[in-house]
């Protein structure tokens, strides 16, 4: 489909006899066409200066040529080919795009710092698609575009500001305790595809970390608004914050007592007492019992527990044993504690408690 | 794509001359026109190319006027006979008429559009048109006709007998004919289709499965009928595809054999004695105690592939079901023993079958009747636990295992095996030590749990083979003096 004026060569040089050979082609190929001059901006001295992003420019590469000392875009296919140039002076401190539309193969944005040809660095170059530049206010910006094969049609050049880049945090846990180690994911989003170089997390609590996936584990309870910042490739940043609560909720069963033994109809009492050293909240106690055919409720209670360093709080209950209790000749009770509202308890091993088997007789007026 | 009729003709005109003068490749049959039907002679082959072939505007479109490319035959015959025209498999259209041009009347039932052998029942004297239409691009193939033999079995007085078991018969059914005062079978849905007759005296009662040509797909139908004579036949079974049925030893069988569909087409009669029943009984779960409700599940196979039905289930403890209409059944025992369990299951075909097994009922139930746990420890110091074990039924070994279990979970911290032997009144005592620690004095408190397990044996209540104590509190190493 496309066919190159020249063949590509190593990046880099400097042009010398490009422009003859193209004056030759000229008067070979079309003395009977009228002859239009080089576009005004040909010459880099003859910048086309643009205003403010965003901006868009006409690029008429028709007649353009190269000039002597001229760069070779970094990043061209084709080195020597013809270029128009225009200049931009930053307004502000900013991330642009710069993107030529092109039918062609091989049409090349560069841009460069310096004020004349021969003191030029340069600071950007594309050769097929939409890139990011970070410009800095009061800086003035060369823009060099090229083509190996200009067409009558003109290039439009586009600057516009870059769009944002955007993270999400994420994490493993929502209510998570100090007795758990939270997983943070960061997710980030760019319609430009840049790639992230720099991820840094603050936790809130003082402590920090580059991880991209960082894992962090806080000491005390509390609200801490984490942090994370990402930086592109191309220096545009984002930031996201997420705001945890740590909430250490941790009842204990401190106490299961019941009956050794037991006789049909007989009513005993049960006692399951409950501690609490953390947040005072209401606690529901559950009691089973069991058989041959695996444990069944019985009763449960549901009490206000304050968070006290000793002193336990008791949920008394009354058992009366029954003939299925005679089946295996022995009854097992079993407690479970657990925490209202959809509390998390942060230690869940002290929870619960299964006591001895209580021994099960007929009872005393012999019925069974 | 397609030569002109013209320019066919003048294509095979010059390559006639040069390839085979006897050879009209891609012309017009010469019977294309009913006026030049062919007259079939016995037997008949001929290779037919129905290629260029055409239809007159006056041919019948009784049955199937799709197809344009046709030919006529014709056939009389100086007495009544059968004949079995066969295209070679190619999908054809078919008719038969009778009559003259013009005139043309069709021969009932001798519409057919498919690939199977057809047939034509002819009588003395009457000239029969055939006409055989094709599609253009499967106008050749091989066409065959020849008489069809009645078949030696096609009478009741004349029925086959079948000697020995297994037995497999081929025949063709289209000679055959409809005795006056034969009776039809219940499970015939074309009542005088013509049939032929097998009989067959078994030597000993059993069951009997007989295939009616299943896998032809000619809708044959087999009357399996008692008595001694036409007139006096009781049906015992009719089968129409294909069945098991109980015969009983030095009764005659008479079988009534016919397919409505078949045409000239072979037809296959079998007879052979039924596979006898695997009887197979699953009882869950394993090693079952009197706590258990058992499943009994019936998983015998009928190799005929009817499946099984349970008769009776004989638990062995004097109480027998018969769960109709279930494969299945629960069952709980009142005391240890071995029981001998017995399965009855039967298929059609009054076929039967036993399977019995000796199952074992044993109620191992060691329980932990006894744990003391320490309330609280500080680190560094050495504190008893005791878990007591009651076991009233099976002299067991137990172990016990205790577990100390933390924020992330249970850890075993010791285990003890002993022999507890079966005494109502009295517990075995497994004694341990445990030593708090630093890593305890981080978790605030920790959990003590014993789980007692008996060596070997299915335990018949887990409820009361774990305990779990409450929470014991760990306090930092006393200082100075006091420890």
């Amino acid at each position: 489909m496309h066919l190159p004026l020249r063949q590509p060569r190593a990046h880099g040089g400097v042009r010398i006899a490009t422009m003859v050979v193209a004056a030759v082609a000229l008067t070979v190929v079309a003395p009977g066409v009228a002859q239009a001059a080089p576009p005004s901006n040909d010459a880099f001295a003859g910048a086309t200066p643009l205003g403010t992003v965003p901006v868009t420019a006409e690029a008429e590469l028709a007649e353009a040529t190269t000039e002597p000392g001229e760069p070779d875009p970094s990043c061209s296919p084709y080195p020597g080919s013809p270029s128009v140039w225009f200049a931009f002076t930053a307004p502000r401190t900013e991330s642009i795009t710069l993107w030529a539309t092109s039918e062609g193969f091989g049409t090349t944005v560069a841009v460069h710092s310096g004020d004349s040809l021969g003191a030029l660095t340069e600071v950007y170059c594309r050769d097929y698609d939409r890139g990011v530049l970070a410009v800095t206010a009061g800086q003035t910006y060369r823009i060099q575009l090229t083509t190996p094969q200009p067409a009558a049609i003109a290039i439009r050049l586009e600057l516009a500001v870059a769009p944002d880049l955007q993270t999400q945090i994420g994490r493993s846990l929502y209510d998570p305790s100090t007795l758990d180690t939270v997983d943070f994911f960061q997710y980030p989003s760019d319609t430009m595809g840049a790639q992230i170089t720099g991820v840094e997390w603050d936790f809130g609590d003082g402590t920090t970390s580059n991880d991209a996936e960082a894992r962090h584990r806080y000491t005390a309870d509390g609200d801490y608004v984490v942090r994370v910042t990402i930086t592109a490739s191309d220096g545009r940043s984002a930031t996201a914050t997420q705001t945890v609560f740590v909430r250490t909720h941790d009842v204990r069963v401190a106490g299961f007592t019941t009956p050794s033994a037991g006789r049909v109809g007989q009513t005993k009492p049960i006692e399951v007492t409950v501690g609490n050293q953390r947040i005072s909240e209401d606690v529901t106690v559950v009691l089973y019992r069991g058989g041959p055919d695996g444990f069944a409720e019985v009763a449960r209670a549901t009490q206000y527990v304050p968070s006290r360093p000793t002193r336990t709080v008791a949920f008394p209950f009354n058992y009366t044993f029954r003939p299925a209790d005679l089946a295996a000749g022995r009854v097992t009770f079993r407690t479970e504690v657990s925490l209202a509202d959809g509390a998390r308890d942060a230690r869940l091993v002290d929870n619960e408690a299964t006591a001895p088997a209580t021994t099960v007789r007929p009872g005393a007026d012999g019925r069974s | 794509m397609r030569i002109s009729r013209l320019g066919a003709v003048l294509v095979a005109a010059l390559t006639a001359v040069v390839l085979a003068p006897g050879v009209a490749a891609a012309a017009p049959p010469s019977n294309d026109d009913f006026d030049n039907a062919t007259p079939i002679t016995l037997p008949y082959a001929e290779e037919i190319d129905l290629t260029e072939a055409t239809a007159a505007p006056d041919d019948p479109d009784a049955c199937f006027p799709l197809r344009t490319n046709t030919a006529w035959y014709s056939f009389t015959s100086a007495q009544d006979t059968t004949l079995r025209l066969d295209f070679g498999g190619a999908y054809l259209d078919t008719a038969i008429f009778t009559g003259s041009r013009g005139a043309l009347e069709l021969v009932d039932g001798t519409c057919s559009g498919n690939e199977d052998v057809r047939s034509l029942t002819a009588q003395a004297g009457i000239t029969y048109y055939l006409k055989v239409a094709a599609e253009e691009w499967e106008g050749r193939f091989r066409f065959t006709a020849d008489t069809v033999a009645r078949p030696g079995n096609d009478d009741f007085a004349a029925a086959e007998t079948i000697g020995s078991l297994p037995f497999l018969g081929h025949v063709t059914l289209a000679a055959a004919t409809v005795e006056a005062d034969e009776p039809t079978a219940s499970c015939d849905h074309n009542p005088g289709s013509p049939s032929v007759w097998y009989t067959y005296t078994p030597a000993e009662t059993g069951a009997l499965a007989l295939d009616a040509d299943s896998w032809g797909g000619h809708i044959a139908v087999a009357g399996v009928y008692t008595g001694t004579s036409m007139a006096d036949l009781t049906e015992v079974e009719c089968v129409g595809y294909r069945s098991v049925f109980r015969a009983e030893a030095g009764r005659t069988l008479f079988i009534q054999f016919n397919a409505a569909d078949a045409g000239a087409e072979d037809v296959v009669f079998g007879l052979r004695a039924a596979a006898a029943l695997e009887p197979a009984l699953r009882i869950s779960p394993e090693a079952p105690s009197v706590f258990d409700e058992l499943l009994f599940y019936d998983s015998s196979n009928d190799p005929e592939g009817y499946g099984t039905g349970v008769e009776e289930l004989d638990f062995g403890d004097g109480t027998v079901v018969n769960p109709e209409q279930q494969s299945y059944a629960y069952h709980r025992y009142a005391a240890d023993g071995d029981y001998t369990v017995v399965l009855t299951v039967s298929s059609i075909g009054g076929r039967t079958a036993t399977t019995s097994q000796v199952l074992s009922v044993r109620t191992h139930d060691v329980a932990i009747t006894g744990f003391t746990a320490p309330a609280a420890g500080r680190v560094g110091t050495t504190k008893p636990l005791t878990v007591d074990v009651a076991n009233n039924r099976y002299d067991e070994n137990v172990t016990v295992t205790l577990y100390r279990g933390t924020a992330a979970g249970y850890e075993e911290v010791g285990t003890l095996t002993k022999a507890v032997p079966a005494r109502p009144r009295r517990t075995v005592r497994f004694g341990f030590d445990y030593t708090f620690t630093a890593a305890d004095l981080a978790e605030g408190n920790i959990v003590f749990k014993a789980v007692a397990t008996a060596a070997d044996v299915r335990e018949a209540v887990p409820v009361d083979n774990t305990v779990i104590a409450p929470a014991t509190r760990v306090h930092p190493a006393s200082t100075g003096a006091k420890s």
